[in-house]
């Protein structure tokens, strides 16, 4: 699934070890993320959104699956 | 985070217990029993891994100590052990029930080399199998995933 986690890490210059820190999960998952080698569960996909303060359909895209 | 650096200190305990038994096992061996037990074949493959598992627990006694005492290493701690993808990768490489099975097995091989030496080496090797199968999973999901 395409996320925006990089674009919207690049933007507040935060490293994936940060985020992950952040939203309590591992720097290799959000690496997985980004890389869309694995989707994040809804309440993964949450604290993401919430940290950035947006929606989770602002963070991923879920067209593939519409 | 408070019951989780408690649960680590409880594990330190544990580690420092395993490392004192495979030390006091070893020094009994080799000073007091004068090697008796490791002269054989099936002994010394025995107190190799009993010596293996005493090493293994005084690394993981260091690394622990010095996570315990970085609040930012103990969240990364947290975080790796409640890691959704983690848990994931964890449970389709069947852990950790093939791991607790296959030390199982090792202990009863050990205890069973008292007896009959075949079995010792078939429960043994079937538990080390065990173990080097469900790492690989692992290590594949790892890539994967």
């Amino acid at each position: 699934m395409k996320t925006r986690i990089r674009e919207l890490r690049k933007v507040r210059k935060m490293s994936q070890e940060e985020l992950a820190l952040e939203v309590g999960t591992t720097r290799q998952t959000i690496t997985s993320i980004e890389v869309e080698k694995y989707t994040a569960s809804l309440v993964l996909a949450y604290k993401i959104a919430h940290y950035f303060e947006l929606t989770i359909e602002d963070v991923f895209n879920f067209t593939d699956i519409e | 985070m408070k019951e989780f650096s408690d649960n680590i200190k409880k594990r330190i305990i544990a580690f420092k217990c395993m490392s004192f038994i495979a030390t006091a096992v070893s020094i009994y061996d080799v000073f007091i029993g004068g090697g008796d037990f490791s002269d054989s074949m099936v002994g010394g493959v025995s107190l190799g891994t009993i010596i293996a598992l005493g090493m293994l627990a005084v690394v993981q006694v260091i690394r622990l100590s010095r996570i315990i005492t970085d609040e930012k290493q103990l969240k990364m701690l947290y975080n790796k052990q409640h890691d959704e993808r983690l848990k994931e990768i964890r449970s389709k490489a069947g852990m950790p029930m093939i791991m607790i099975m296959s030390i199982l097995m090792m202990i009863a091989g050990i205890v069973a080399s008292s007896f009959n030496d075949v079995v010792f080496y078939t429960l043994f090797v079937a538990g080390a199998l065990q173990l080097v199968i469900g790492a690989s999973v692992k290590i594949y999901f790892l890539n994967k995933m």
